[in-house]
Parts: C-alpha cells; sequence; structure tokens
C-alpha cells in the first residue's frame, strides 16, 4: 500500500510539473569578449587587413580539420581562403569559453549562411601580454545527434532557457 | 512486492518519457547589436494567439503613441508580459552560511523597485496595451541544504523549485519569479560560467505557469561572471549576482513565457546589453558603481530602453 502511495505521489509531481525545453541566458563576460575577437578576425583576415590579422593571429597558426586531422592548414593557406568570401558575415552560436589562465578554450558553431551545414569550432586563444591571439583551430561539420561519439549523451532532457 | 515495484519502476519510467522532449537550444545572445537594423522585421500579434505579417512597409502599433514594431529595435511577438506588482523569490541554495550576499541581494531587490533603472520596464508592454509596472517585491526567501546535491543540471533547478512549492516553503505564484540562487561550491553542468551567469525560464507546476531562473555565484568563475573583484559591497560574487539577477529579472517581466519581447536575433532587452554598464563612479573602498539604490551601491549593467529608437540605458 505504500509503495502504492508512493507511486500515486511521483505520479501527481511528474504530471503537475512539465517544462518548456529550449531557455533564455545571461553570456559570461568571456562569451561578450571572444565572440568579438572571433568577428573582428573574421572581418580582418577576409579583407586581408595585416595589421588586425597580426594582432589576433599567432605566427604559427594552424587550423586542422576532422577531415584530415595530420594535415593542418597553415596560418598563409588559411587566410588565403578566408578572402575568398569576404561578403559573408561569421554568425555565431552556442559559445562556451573555458578560461585556463592564459590559454582559453573557446567552443562555437559557425552557422555563416554560405555553409551547408553548420561548422563546430574548437579555437585556442593564448595571451600575449595582454591581448589574446589565436593559436590554432579544430574545426569539423558539426555533424548529426544520431552520429555516436563515444561518452555523448545526446538525449539528455534540456530546458527551453533564455541566458 | 517484487511485481508491485516493477509497476511502480514502469509507472516512473513512462511518465519520463512523456516528459516534454528536449530541443537542441541555440544561444542567440552571442552577437552583440545595440542598435536597431533595418533588416529587423517581425510578425505582427493578432491578439488570437498566432502573428500574421505587418502589410509592407509598415509595423504594428498596438495603440496611438507606441512606436511601431522594430523602431526601437526590440519587437513583440504576441506573448505575455508580468503585470502588476512582480513577486520574487530567493531560494538559497548550498552553503550560505556567512556571506553577505543574503543581505546584499534582498537589499537590491527592494532599491530596484520604483527606480528608475527598473522604470525602463515599463517601456514593454502586451497585447492589451497594458504596460510593465515599475514595482517588484522579495516576497519570502528559504534555503535549500543541497537537496539536489553540487552538481545539477538544468532540470535540478526546475526540481528546486518544484520542491519549495510542492512541499510548502514557497507559494504558487505565477505573477513571480524563483530564484534559484546557488552557492560557489555549486556547478549547473549546461554551461554556467562557460556560456552563461545565469538563465530564466518558465514551466508548469501545479497548472500555474511558473517563471523561475538560477543565478550561480561568480566566485567560482571572477573572470567569466564578475565584473570585479573589488566591488561596492565588499562581496564580488553577491555583486556579480547583482547585475545577473538584475538582468534575468527584468528579461523575465518582459519575456515570462519567452515570446513576448527579443530583438531578430533572439535577445531579450538585457541581452542587448549584456556586460555595458553605462558611466560610473568610484566608491570608497576603489570599486566601481554606476547606480545607488537605496543605501548600497551596484554595478548593474545596463537594460535596452523599448522607446526613442532603443538604446542601453541606466535609467528612464
Amino acid at each position: 500500500m505504500k509503495q502504492l502511495i508512493l507511486w500515486l505521489l511521483v505520479n501527481v509531481v511528474m504530471s503537475a510539473s512539465s517544462y518548456a525545453a529550449d531557455n533564455v541566458v545571461s553570456v559570461t563576460r568571456l562569451v561578450v569578449v571572444f565572440s568579438q575577437l572571433a568577428e573582428e578576425l573574421d572581418v580582418a583576415a577576409k579583407h586581408a587587413d595585416s595589421r588586425v590579422v597580426d594582432k589576433l593571429l599567432a605566427p604559427n597558426f594552424e587550423m586542422r580539420i576532422g577531415a584530415m586531422p595530420g594535415n593542418p592548414v597553415p596560418r598563409a593557406v588559411w587566410l588565403r581562403q578566408m578572402q575568398t568570401s569576404p561578403d559573408v558575415k561569421l554568425a555565431l552560436a552556442q559559445m562556451a569559453v573555458h578560461d585556463l589562465g592564459s590559454v582559453a578554450v573557446v567552443s562555437y558553431l559557425d552557422k555563416r549562411a554560405t555553409l551547408k551545414d553548420d561548422v563546430y569550432i574548437v579555437d585556442v586563444w593564448k595571451k600575449q601580454d595582454l591581448n589574446w591571439q589565436l593559436a590554432v583551430r579544430y574545426a569539423s561539420p558539426a555533424g548529426r545527434a544520431d552520429f555516436v561519439i563515444p561518452g555523448a549523451v545526446l538525449d539528455a532532457p534540456q530546458l527551453d532557457k533564455r541566458y | 512486492m517484487n511485481y508491485k515495484l516493477n509497476i511502480i519502476m514502469s509507472a516512473v519510467a513512462l511518465n519520463m518519457i512523456t516528459l516534454p522532449v528536449a530541443h537542441a537550444e541555440l544561444i542567440r545572445g552571442v552577437e552583440q547589436q545595440i542598435s536597431h537594423q533595418p533588416w529587423e522585421n517581425d510578425n505582427m500579434p493578432t491578439g488570437k494567439g498566432w502573428a500574421v505579417k505587418a502589410p509592407a512597409g509598415q509595423g504594428y502599433a498596438v495603440s496611438a503613441g507606441r512606436k511601431s514594431t522594430g523602431a526601437n529595435g526590440i519587437n513583440y511577438h504576441g506573448g505575455p508580459v508580468m503585470l502588476g506588482t512582480t513577486n520574487v523569490y530567493y531560494i538559497w541554495y548550498g552553503n550560505w552560511a556567512g556571506n553577505t550576499a543574503t543581505s546584499i541581494l534582498p537589499d537590491l531587490m527592494g532599491g530596484l523597485s520604483g527606480s528608475p533603472y527598473y522604470n525602463i520596464n515599463t517601456t514593454y508592454y502586451n497585447a492589451s496595451n497594458v504596460a510593465v509596472t515599475n514595482s517588484t517585491l522579495l516576497k519570502k526567501s528559504v534555503s535549500d541544504n543541497y537537496s539536489r546535491g553540487k552538481v545539477l543540471a538544468d532540470t535540478d533547478v526546475a526540481a528546486i523549485v518544484t520542491g519549495a512549492i510542492s512541499n510548502g516553503s514557497l507559494p504558487v505564484d505565477a505573477n513571480a519569479v524563483y530564484f534559484v540562487l546557488t552557492s560557489a561550491d555549486v556547478t549547473e553542468t549546461s554551461g554556467f560560467c562557460t556560456s552563461y551567469c545565469g538563465w530564466h525560464t518558465h514551466g508548469t507546476v501545479s497548472g500555474q505557469d511558473i517563471k523561475y531562473a538560477f543565478v550561480g555565484n561568480p566566485d567560482q568563475c571572477p573572470s567569466s561572471c564578475a565584473a570585479q573583484t573589488t566591488s561596492p559591497n565588499g562581496n564580488a560574487g553577491a555583486d556579480g549576482m547583482a547585475s545577473v539577477l538584475a538582468h534575468e529579472l527584468e528579461e523575465a517581466v518582459t519575456d515570462p513565457d519567452l515570446n513576448a519581447w527579443y530583438d531578430s536575433t533572439g535577445k531579450e532587452n538585457a541581452d542587448k546589453c549584456a556586460w555595458k554598464f553605462g558611466t560610473t563612479y568610484t566608491t570608497s573602498n576603489g570599486s566601481m558603481a554606476n547606480m545607488k539604490l537605496e543605501a548600497r551601491d551596484y554595478l548593474i549593467q545596463q537594460n535596452w530602453l523599448n522607446a526613442s529608437g532603443g538604446l542601453c540605458t541606466l535609467s528612464h
């Protein structure tokens, strides 16, 4: 009988509580900072603004992409490629910043309009004196929810929240 | 006995399955846009629960004297706003013993009500042209001694609110915002300190639309969620929370069900001014502040004024 009462209680509480599934949040100060840096670098790279590029992009920068992780894209090649589509505005989403002192690991989705699919990017920024420089970029297609990644839980409950 | 247990477990499992299906969340607040863009153009509400496109070249005006949609850089999407005095409930989660936050943040709520800063929210209104009131009241505070542990998921935050209501600690109040305020030893695994400093949402509890929010203690990540290490009230964590708390409150009041006021990029009023503090002054301990609410100085982010073309400001 006690278990039945427990079941009824659980049932009532669970039925009475339903939450929307999509939320709004207040972003961190570092999300604002690195969003602006990423956008500034993107614009400068596309327009060959060497003054800004040299300030924000490390001399030994490279990009590694999931399709060929063993063959990094060198700085000069990356810059050249960026200049092929100068009018496309970077569209960032779901940024997270891990502040590790003089290094910041920044992940986000690149949702710029010309892309067929979203690109998942991980940028490693290194602090040089008081400035941040992008040292390495890792990029891959954002993928699909049914693509199994070890350790990932894709069906965990999420609230629809606003920051 | 085992049979009964199986029935119970099956019922619980069934309930879990029938909970709302999760949707992938996109953070829509990372681009910094502080002025109206000409391409902003949203639907207009019909007052019937759906929206229609405004006639070409027109926005919608809810009454004479109001700016049409988009003119102030933020748009109305037909949902409710919170009217009258907005009640606030604090749930102090974790260990807050001896922490001056327990006086700084209640004082904040008292100071906000009727202030020129909170008055910015009165420029937001519902489909019947009824505006938000410059009034908020901290009705009650309760403590929660780690009922869900020190590592919280979003659903734990929801459960903390539900628990406080269901055990009678707090009333069911649809005209309120319930804040879960976590101590510095508590983590929120959906992105506190890396993506966000706080959030708000809503859900149904006992048949009522309950608005609630999470605000964590920035002592855990000062570089991400605190504006300064020396703060006006001598508690950098609490002073950091004050700004986030104000942010979430003004968003909850003007977009409680996530379907009222936000711009074409999804930013709510406070998102449009995140980490912008306007004119500051130096307090006696050398910290920066930008407003005095009753006896205390605070450094609180600006809010978006839904008038005069739209702007980030500290007063109206």
